[in-house]
């Protein structure tokens, strides 16, 4: 049988050989002194190598020092990022932005406007918030800039809603007088 | 060594913000990741430094970890990072890192398996290895000093298997050239 090259017999010594490739070298290396002696020398040179990796050092215990330096950090909370959290207040955002434009453009009754408001958008943020404060407790989801959002949203919506009220409020009393 | 569900079950604890729990990673990886450093830096000093800060660093990033790689591939991989890092910094700053202090360096066992291996030369090695490029360097320790596979080396270097496989064999030459260069009994190599 033929002799197989240095590689073959490196990859041999590193078990990297797919089993029947090691078979082959195996037998092989049975009736072949030349490739033994050469297998035999990879072989050392693979000790000296992991032997000139020691070190003669006592390694210290650093297990007290780390803990220490966490100790100094927050606690952690799971940073999980959930694709349909994040389709949601994609969503949210999209329509808090395009709808209340829409709303402006077509609908001029002022009445209307704020209906819409008040049935869509303030329960909207309002659920948006209370998700994001049910995850972060129960779950321990890490969602503080959701809550936020919801609630900037929440506040938005309310102060508009109020405006559309006064000016609604303002325009009946014209229309009474 | 942990088994990865304990591991797993660890990590859990941290994140849900049970900091002591990641003492037990810390006393399970701490040796391996110092004599990592250690032989990378060549400084007892800055290898516990490295060594504090890559367990910062692994602390930092539990909530990325992907359980579908094994855990100690993944802290080896932060490892490497940290020092080819501090590595870089050094080559610019050009700052000569004295060796291992004497009373180190000779301090050596006269046990009568370490006399058997002096006769090997491993001194000579120990010198030839410090001239090889880096990468060489880093894919023969992770393999014959910690016996990791050629696929997890190619998971903690993020190269692939062939490249790994390449490298080791590339990197035994190097070695081979660098003794020739500095003489002696090389009949072995």
């Amino acid at each position: 049988m033929k002799c197989f090259n240095e590689k073959i017999y490196s990859l041999f010594l590193d078990n990297e050989l797919n089993p029947r490739e090691r078979k082959e070298v195996i037998s092989h290396l049975k009736e072949c002194e030349k490739c033994r002696k050469i297998v035999e020398s990879l072989k050392l040179e693979n000790l000296k190598i992991k032997k000139s990796f020691e070190v003669d050092y006592k390694i210290p215990d650093l297990t007290t020092a780390i803990m220490e330096k966490i100790a100094t950090r927050e606690p952690y909370y799971r940073k999980e990022k959930i694709l349909w959290h994040y389709l949601v207040y994609g969503f949210s955002i999209i329509i808090g932005v395009l709808a209340p434009y829409f709303i402006i453009k077509y609908i001029k009754s002022t009445f209307v406007f704020r209906r819409i408001l008040s049935y869509i958008f303030t329960p909207v943020s309002f659920i948006f918030s209370s998700v994001s404060f049910l995850l972060k407790k129960i779950f321990l989801l890490d969602s503080i800039n959701k809550i936020i959002i919801g609630q900037i949203f929440l506040v938005t919506f309310l102060f508009i809603n109020l405006i559309g009220y006064l000016i609604e409020k303002f325009k009946i009393k014209e229309e009474i007088k | 060594m942990m088994k990865e569900k304990k591991i797993l079950s660890i990590i859990k604890e941290c994140l849900n913000g049970n900091k002591e729990a990641f003492s037990q990673i810390i006393r399970d990886f701490q040796k391996q990741i110092f004599s990592l450093c250690l032989q990378f830096l060549n400084s007892p000093q800055d290898a516990e430094d490295a060594t504090m800060d890559i367990f910062l660093k692994i602390y930092n990033s539990l909530n990325s970890y992907n359980p579908d790689y094994k855990f100690k591939n993944w802290i080896f991989r932060i490892a490497i990072n940290h020092i080819t890092d501090i590595l870089r910094k050094r080559r610019r700053e050009k700052i000569i890192f004295s060796e291992f202090p004497e009373e180190i360096r000779h301090n050596e066992p006269k046990t009568p398996e370490f006399i058997f291996f002096k006769k090997l030369e491993i001194n000579r090695v120990k010198e030839a290895i410090k001239q090889i490029p880096q990468r060489y360097k880093t894919v023969l320790m992770l393999k014959y000093y910690h016996d990791f596979s050629y696929e997890q080396i190619a998971e903690i270097l993020n190269i692939p298997r062939n490249t790994v496989a390449s490298l080791i064999f590339r990197g035994k030459q190097e070695l081979r050239k660098k003794l020739v260069i500095t003489g002696g009994n090389n009949e072995m190599f």
